[in-house]
């Protein structure tokens, strides 16, 4: 009789001191492989990854120029990632053309269910390269639902080297390499390019293009569409 | 005798139960706590002299104590925010330096403003506005009269009307019946902002209660406040 008083008496206090366990955030790349670099007219690639206990409720990502002055700024809610203990978080932010080159800090905050909170801070650049290699007017012909065609005009001061497209979902992944010798080493180049989705189940896909310059600069495009 | 014994045990042990219960049931229902990134400042500057003209601005409460100062320019201005219990300070240094101090009563309703530029101060307002993932414009018309510089009337009858459909979008005019709501996309902004951009040209306002509030920039500037209908 005694020791179900002691156990019941402990149990009270027990649930009364309840410690929650903080999301954790391990930011793996900022930039392309790492570098701590995004370009302007061109997406700043962020990989991480997420921890909670308590499973994530949203993700919060805020960018904002590192000193107080005019610039570009990005703050977005991401909820895609709810109800996951641990997740991948990669994401592509667009950096627009007429964004302030300069010193940038990039602040993500996890929130998990229970809202606990952590926040991890860390600092990259955004460079103006007029000499990166890009795609324009890209579209992405998702109407045939067995094939997917991606279109655009696809330009390198130095030399076009070639394409790589990445088609992913959950269940399926596609890398295509693209050395078409009509394209390569040109400086302008109207791409049309057909990749086969036959054998692909339904799902949400991502898709990243690659394009590489004679001097080996890339700039990463990426798309999304649904199956 | 030990049935007695073991009546007096069975009621300690509902006392003791009942009471560690009543622990977690009488805790008071705390008030939410307030949570400035969950809020963004909307108002109005107005020169204190020269050729008089109001305009709007925004400054969204970030996490980390990042503000940014939203106005008809091309890009934000990035500074820096305080909270105290009765004040919120923005404060931007260097080459752009500004300071915008608002009072704030005890549930944070900003009671007066104040807003300097370089060497320059403003009439200044503001209101606190929660974040809020609707959009309060969709679907509202506003009338009312726009001024130009110097508080000269412009058009006596100005009339706003937000689109109601799946874009964020917005026309103007006189005549309810010539007005396209579908011409202008805007950048919603706390729900209650809008910002549109068109070449040189800039729009941006905020609704608070039934009044919209607007600014706009198309070389001239304009300007009124307007009811809704």
């Amino acid at each position: 009789m005694a020791i179900l008083a002691v156990t019941l008496i402990l149990s009270c206090k027990k649930h009364a001191a309840t410690v929650r366990e903080k999301p954790g955030i391990e930011i793996k790349e900022i930039g392309l492989d790492n570098s701590g670099i995004a370009y302007t007219n061109n997406e700043l690639h962020l990989d991480a990854r997420l921890t909670a206990a308590g499973r994530i409720a949203e993700i919060k990502v805020q960018i904002t120029l590192a000193e107080t002055n005019y610039g570009w700024d990005f703050v977005k809610t991401y909820t895609s990632y709810a109800g996951l203990k641990d997740a991948h978080f990669h994401e592509h932010i667009a950096v627009p053309e007429n964004a302030r080159p300069g010193k940038y800090s990039l602040l993500m905050v996890v929130t998990d269910q229970a809202g606990e909170k952590t926040q991890v801070k860390a600092n990259f650049e955004i460079v103006r390269d007029l000499s990166l290699p890009r795609i324009t007017n890209a579209f992405l012909d998702t109407s045939n639902t067995s094939m997917l065609r991606f279109s655009g005009l696809v330009e390198a001061t130095k030399g076009i080297s070639g394409l790589i497209i990445e088609v992913q979902s959950s269940a399926w992944t596609r890398t295509v390499t693209d050395t078409n010798p009509a394209m390569v080493d040109q400086t302008r180049f109207q791409l049309i390019k057909d990749i086969d989705l036959s054998t692909a189940p339904g799902g949400h896909y991502h898709v990243n293009i690659s394009v590489i310059d004679k001097t080996g600069k890339q700039a990463v495009y990426a798309y999304h569409f649904d199956k | 005798m030990k049935i007695k014994l073991f009546t007096i045990i069975l009621a300690a042990f509902t006392l003791l139960a009942g009471s560690c219960k009543k622990d977690e049931q009488n805790i008071p229902d705390e008030p939410e706590p307030f949570v400035i990134t969950d809020h963004f400042v909307a108002g109005t500057l107005t020169q204190k002299s020269g050729t008089r003209y109001t305009s709007v601005f925004f400054i969204r409460l970030l996490e980390d104590n990042k503000a940014l100062f939203i106005n008809s320019s091309a890009t934000n201005l990035t500074g820096t925010y305080t909270l105290s219990e009765t004040e919120l300070t923005f404060e931007v240094t260097g080459g752009n330096a500004r300071i915008a101090r608002f009072t704030l009563d005890k549930d944070k309703k900003i009671t007066s403003a104040y807003y300097k530029a370089l060497n320059t101060e403003y009439d200044a307002t503001g209101e606190m506005l929660p974040v809020g993932e609707t959009n309060q414009l969709a679907g509202k018309s506003f009338r009312g009269e726009e001024f130009k510089m110097g508080g000269v009337s412009n058009k006596p009858v100005m009339i706003y009307s937000f689109n109601n459909g799946a874009t964020n979008s917005y026309g103007s005019g006189f005549d309810t019946n010539g007005i396209d709501n579908t011409l202008n996309t805007y950048t919603l902004i706390g729900g209650a902002g809008f910002k549109y951009v068109s070449g040189n040209n800039v729009e941006l306002g905020f609704v608070s209660g039934k009044r919209l509030t607007v600014f706009r920039s198309a070389g001239l500037y304009y300007y009124g406040k307007y009811d809704q209908l």
